[in-house]
């Protein structure tokens, strides 16, 4: 990879890498810091990256950097088999959109669901593609999307969340 | 109102349907499942509202993970090119020099066999060390008288009486003599033969540079031929070097100037005293 092609990859891809972080940290600071390593990755990694696999390069190492970071803000939690949380209720009156309420329901579903349902809706990424950035196999990323929209719908459909 | 809970197959329908992996027939009769079951289209719809739209959130920082192609990578290889071309030349002017240096050294082994022209380990022992008394008229009559018991001691004795410092050359001064063409401050002293009937009285009245050496060379052309020599050596790569040293102790010391051509392995190919 050049550095035309590298910075190509910037213009192309930083900010889906940034808005992939985000939706999954929910802190810009910690999302800026994602794709800043991400990015370093790439670089130090050009001679054997190509701009095609650029992409999925970067979403993977992106996924393992945030996953380091879960894993040092929850040493003990083990981020795939996390159940869905419940919905607190307290605070469902302070988002009124549909799609507030989808945002606050994203950070109450397992960190895997949401990765999933993040690379394939945002990105629209295939259950395979989905699947070498993750670890997981095909099934094992069509089942996690299956239960993380269940656990959205849930959420949403929460009259409370509604208000 | 909250819709009813469906079963397992019928969520996973739903998602296949939402997902586009059923095929056409299948998604029709799904679809006209949920015209008679508000219910269930109650639940498609809201699973329906669990997909995300993509969102038009930027990096802010782009700029800074680019890299730039600066000029500086352009002026490194340019710098380092002209270095490499300079070391190429300086390499090619030795090699040309050393070139030159083995003919002279065939043609002294073949004319001169018994010459060592190895290198002298002590290079502090110059080939030619010419002290030449400049103290005129001061001295007395004893040193003079020494003096000509010296020279005759060296008439007499010496084999080889053309230069009574021909032990401190170095072997291949001595051996490229004979092919040298620009004549320097040797050929005035290796021609300097001192007339054997001479007395002491001669030898003071004439108490200043030979006057061999006068008829021969004047010291502007004793520097001309040096500094010729001296051109032509470092056209060929050698590398010339000054040396400054006291002969004497005592208060009529005069420094001894040697300015001379080193080669690679320290010979003194030339040297000069004022």
């Amino acid at each position: 990879m050049t550095v035309s092609e590298y910075n190509k990859c910037v213009d192309l891809h930083s900010s889906a890498v940034f808005r992939f972080a985000l939706k999954q940290l929910r802190n810009p600071d910690d999302a800026k810091e994602i794709v800043q390593i991400t990015f370093e990755k790439l670089w130090m990694k050009r001679n054997t990256v190509n701009i095609d696999t650029a992409k999925s390069y970067l979403f993977t190492t992106a996924y393992h950097s945030m996953v380091d970071i879960w894993r040092t803000q929850k040493p003990t939690e083990d981020i795939h088999n996390l159940a869905p949380a419940k919905h607190p209720t307290t605070e469902a009156s302070a988002y009124t959109g549909l799609m507030e309420s989808l945002e606050k329901a994203l950070s109450q579903i397992s960190q895997i669901q949401r990765t999933v349902i993040l690379l394939r809706d945002y990105e629209g990424y295939s259950y395979a593609e989905i699947g070498e950035i993750t670890g997981l196999n095909e099934a094992q990323v069509k089942v996690n999307i299956f239960r993380g929209r269940q656990a959205l719908k849930d959420i949403i459909g929460n009259p409370n969340n509604l208000i | 109102m909250k819709p009813s809970p469906i079963t397992d197959e019928q969520a996973w329908q739903l998602f296949e349907l939402l997902e586009g992996n059923l095929p056409k027939t299948a998604a029709a009769e799904l679809h006209q499942a949920m015209q008679g079951d508000a219910n269930l289209k109650a639940h498609y719809e809201a699973l329906a509202q669990t997909y995300l739209q993509p969102t038009t959130t930027l990096f802010p920082d782009s700029p800074s993970l680019k890299k730039k192609t600066s000029n500086r990578t352009v002026l490194f290889y340019a710098s380092m090119s002209v270095a490499a071309s300079l070391v190429i030349l300086w390499f090619f002017k030795a090699s040309i020099a050393t070139q030159n240096i083995a003919p002279i050294q065939s043609q002294i082994a073949k004319t001169s066999p018994s010459v060592d022209i190895t290198t002298p380990s002590n290079t502090e022992s110059a080939p030619l060390k010419p002290s030449l008394n400049r103290q005129g008229t001061k001295q007395n009559n004893a040193t003079l008288v020494d003096r000509t018991q010296q020279k005759q001691t060296w008439e007499t004795t010496s084999t080889d009486t053309e230069n009574p410092n021909k032990q401190d050359i170095h072997p291949l001064i001595a051996a490229t003599e004979p092919i040298r063409k620009v004549r320097n401050i040797n050929d005035s002293l290796n021609t300097r033969k001192p007339s054997p009937n001479k007395t002491a009285i001669v030898l003071a009245q004439n108490d200043r540079p030979s006057p061999s050496i006068v008829q021969q060379k004047t010291r502007k052309e004793l520097l001309k031929s040096f500094y010729l020599d001296a051109r032509r050596m470092v056209e060929n790569g050698h590398l010339p070097h000054v040396k400054v040293k006291t002969v004497n102790n005592d208060a009529d010391w005069m420094p001894e100037f040697q300015v001379g051509l080193t080669l690679e392995n320290n010979v003194i190919l030339t040297s000069f005293n004022p």
